[in-house]
């Protein structure tokens, strides 16, 4: 079974949403939440300026890494642009890379609460996976651990026990554990974990230098100057950690990992904040439902709901990313980002509440 | 004095449908009610957008050109202003990008106030005094707040014996009553009103609260001053939005500047949350401090009950009126406020802070002091909790507002102009 390596790259797709006003927002609360023409055209565009010519470097450099990709990136690629999937498999045939299941429409914040919707999400990416590139996955990306349950579904489901997560700091750091052996955050063991049930799993764990998200080049002004600054600051930080690691010991995490049962978020400011407090109102109100009566326009609004709390929509929160002076396709600052979202919750409360689903 | 027409030349940044708050709304209603009682009235904009059709007014945006270019000096006038200093504030929601399923509205976006609107005041003043020279039989001009102060004193200073009248809508002390850093923009502004306020022939403002105002910090005589409360030509919606609950909304609408007292409602509305979570406040309208805020609901995280609208048009703030329970005035200083009229032609109960021109018409409001969350949230509860009381109020207000009467109101000014004509 191959390792996988320190350096870490993200790729996904970046939606392009349906901007309205709030208030015809709300009069039309059927109206879809994204453009899902104007999303593939930005994808065709990313993929020529970004995702190719980075994912060149890699292979002409022969730079090792472990890419996560989401089932919708996988599906858009296959898709609408095949020089991607095609680079994709060199890299695989060629060793150079580790790939890693993200959930289906990326890093969704509604994993955090949402353990069914994010596990089901994995093995629809696992499956697509398998579709377009003909592989087998073996790891998984976290967007943060869980208390086991989801862990032990997808364990039994596909026989993943190689996880990658991101964690804060400079140093990366491995651990192999059982389900059994993991804490909560109080030190207390999870009592469910049986010895019937329990897992033997390898943690990786990726920390902040090494890990990189793609799709934050997007507010750059120069696309394609963006994709060589990139790919080359990827590709210093992955050779340098591979020059050094047989030099230093590979740091082992402790074996009786805590774990934080809630999202930290104090590293967030007030617009995230309260968009992550949106997401959750939201997503409560449409599981409400969906655990009342399944239907197929639940499962959509669910769908959307959770596609709708994407990380990269992160970046448009970011007062930051706007000093680059470009105006984004989706937003120009944002405050304007917030109305959005909050409007688009708003929407969601007047699907439910009005049985529009 | 004879029975010929009174001719009044009136000059202002806004008139509907080419505005950006109250001013323009206040100027179209002025203008019409005018012409409706006989008077013939020009009005004068420095600038109109290409895109707006509106044939009784006229532009001077050729000639202030002219005199941009030129920049002449008015002779003693203490105003070195050239340029409002750019606002350091983050960037709010891009509305028309939001609003692009409104395409007119995409077109319809332009600043009347950019950073340059000291420096096109002066031009402004030249420009109209082109026109008087040009028709020199108006029996007054009219200059509606601190924009046309350079006209005035131009006026004077070239010895024009045409009278002149200020229209003040609003000061800028009641513009940064809740701002605790005055700009220097603002300052100038502030000494310019209190320098030459006083030089016009009389003053027309638009309640008893500016009069007091105007003497008490711009030291303007008692005498001169006229008090025309303000109304406004409202048709009320029939219908409000589908899909909001009005049982526990409360509305605000009104531009989101220091003036109108955001802060404040925010700090109340998160009193009114701790006791009551599902009360909703919809936020309707733009201004410079949307950012901050937005950041301050955030902070509060009352994501979840205060919405934010943005700018709304007249047909979506005509149905906003009808999702509510009661509308909110909490500005630390009102001019007057039209909102709260058209608030009770829509059936919509007004509580307010006590410091607003329109509690001169309608007396029976609620009120609370400005800073008082307490008391505000207090009031908010009460009438939200208390379906039969907040039906009689609406019932008293609308019985007050059906007592004022515009005509009447614009009859003093028509009166001020004769009885000014006939001393000169």
């Amino acid at each position: 079974m191959k390792e996988a390596f320190a350096a870490t790259v993200k790729f996904n797709v970046l939606e392009v949403y349906n901007l309205n006003s709030p208030i015809f927002t709300i009069e039309n609360p059927q109206t879809g939440f994204f453009q899902e023409g104007e999303t593939n055209k930005l994808f065709k565009k990313l993929a020529k300026k970004l995702y190719i010519p980075t994912l060149e470097l890699f292979l002409n450099q022969e730079i090792t890494l472990n890419i996560i990709v989401s089932g919708n990136f996988l599906e858009k690629a296959a898709a609408l642009s095949p020089k991607l999937i095609n680079l994709l498999k060199k890299l695989i045939s060629q060793n150079l890379i580790v790939l890693a299941a993200d959930g289906y429409y990326g890093e969704d914040y509604s994993s955090v609460y949402n353990s069914s919707w994010w596990s089901s999400s994995l093995v629809r990416t696992i499956d697509k996976i398998k579709e377009v590139l003909k592989i087998d996955t073996k790891f998984v990306y976290l967007p943060q651990l869980f208390r086991n349950l989801e862990l032990e579904r997808l364990l039994e489901q596909k026989k993943i026990k190689h996880f990658l997560l991101r964690q804060k700091g400079k140093k990366f750091s491995k651990l192999q554990s059982s389900l059994s052996e993991l804490r909560r955050f109080n030190g207390k063991t999870v009592s469910w974990i049986n010895s019937e049930n329990d897992l033997n799993c390898h943690f990786n764990f990726i920390p902040d230098n090494l890990f990189f998200n793609i799709n934050g080049n997007y507010l750059q002004p120069d696309l394609i100057q963006a994709s060589k600054t990139f790919a080359l600051a990827v590709a210093f930080n992955a050779s340098e950690y591979e020059i050094k690691k047989d030099t230093k010991k590979l740091r082992t995490a402790t074996k009786t990992l805590r774990i934080n049962e809630k999202p930290v978020l104090n590293l967030f400011g007030h617009l995230e904040k309260a968009t992550f407090r949106l997401w959750e109102y939201a997503l409560r109100l449409v599981l409400n439902k969906y655990h009342l009566e399944v239907n197929e326009k639940v499962s959509e609004l669910l769908d959307d709901c959770c596609r709708l709390q994407n990380s990269d929509f992160l970046m448009y929160l970011d007062k930051s990313n706007y000093f680059l002076g470009k105006n984004v396709d989706n937003f120009s600052s944002p405050f304007e980002a917030f109305v959005f979202m909050q409007s688009k919750v708003k929407q969601v409360e007047i699907i439910i509440r009005n049985g529009l689903v | 004095m004879s029975n010929k027409k009174i001719k009044i030349l009136l000059l202002t940044w806004e008139m509907l449908p080419i505005y950006a708050g109250g001013l323009g709304v206040l100027a179209r209603s002025v203008v019409e009610e005018l012409r409706k009682q006989g008077a013939e009235v020009v009005v004068a904009l420095p600038h109109i957008p290409k895109f707006i059709k509106i044939d009784d007014c006229i532009s001077l945006e050729k000639a202030i050109q002219k005199y941009y270019k030129q920049k002449p000096t008015i002779p003693n006038l203490d105003f070195h202003l050239e340029f409002f200093k750019k606002s350091n504030r983050p960037a709010g929601p891009n509305w028309p990008k939001l609003f692009q399923q409104d395409t007119a509205l995409k077109k319809t976006s332009y600043n009347l106030y950019p950073n340059n609107t000291p420096a096109i005041t002066r031009s402004f003043a030249f420009a109209v005094l082109d026109c008087l020279k040009k028709n020199p039989d108006f029996d007054i001009v009219i200059g509606m707040d601190w924009e046309t102060i350079p006209t005035m004193k131009l006026m004077k200073e070239t010895g024009l014996k045409t009278p002149f009248a200020f229209y003040i809508n609003g000061t800028e002390y009641d513009r940064n009553l809740d701002n605790n850093k005055l700009d220097n923009a603002t300052k100038t502004i502030w000494g310019l009103e209190k320098k030459y306020y006083n030089q016009a022939d009389f003053l027309i403002c638009v309640s008893d609260l500016t009069k007091n105002i105007l003497i008490s910090k711009f030291d303007v005589e008692p005498e001169k001053i006229t008090t025309v409360f303000n109304d406004v030509d409202f048709k009320p919606g029939k219908k409000g939005l589908q899909f909001i609950s009005k049982n526990k909304t409360i509305l605000f609408i009104g531009r989101i500047s220091a003036q109108k007292g955001l802060f404040f409602l925010i700090d109340t509305m998160a009193k009114v949350v701790k006791i009551d979570s599902e009360i909703k406040l919809i936020i309707a309208g733009d201004g410079e401090l949307v950012s901050t805020v937005m950041e301050k609901v955030c902070e509060l995280e009352l994501e979840n009950n205060i919405i934010f609208t943005g700018w709304l048009s007249e047909t979506e703030k005509k149905k906003i009126y009808k999702n509510a329970s009661l509308f909110l005035m909490p500005s630390p200083s009102e001019p007057f406020g039209l909102t709260p009229l058209e608030s009770i032609s829509s059936g919509l109960a007004v509580i307010s802070s006590e410091n607003c021109g329109f509690l001169g018409v309608i007396p029976s409001t609620p009120t609370f002091k400005y800073y008082d969350t307490e008391d505000f949230s207090r009031i908010i509860l009460y009438y939200l909790n208390n379906r039969e009381k907040l039906q009689e109020l609406i019932q008293k207000q609308s019985l007050e507002l059906s007592k004022h009467s515009w005509s009447k109101e614009i009859g003093k000014i028509l009166t001020a102009i004769k009885k000014l004509k006939n001393n000169l």
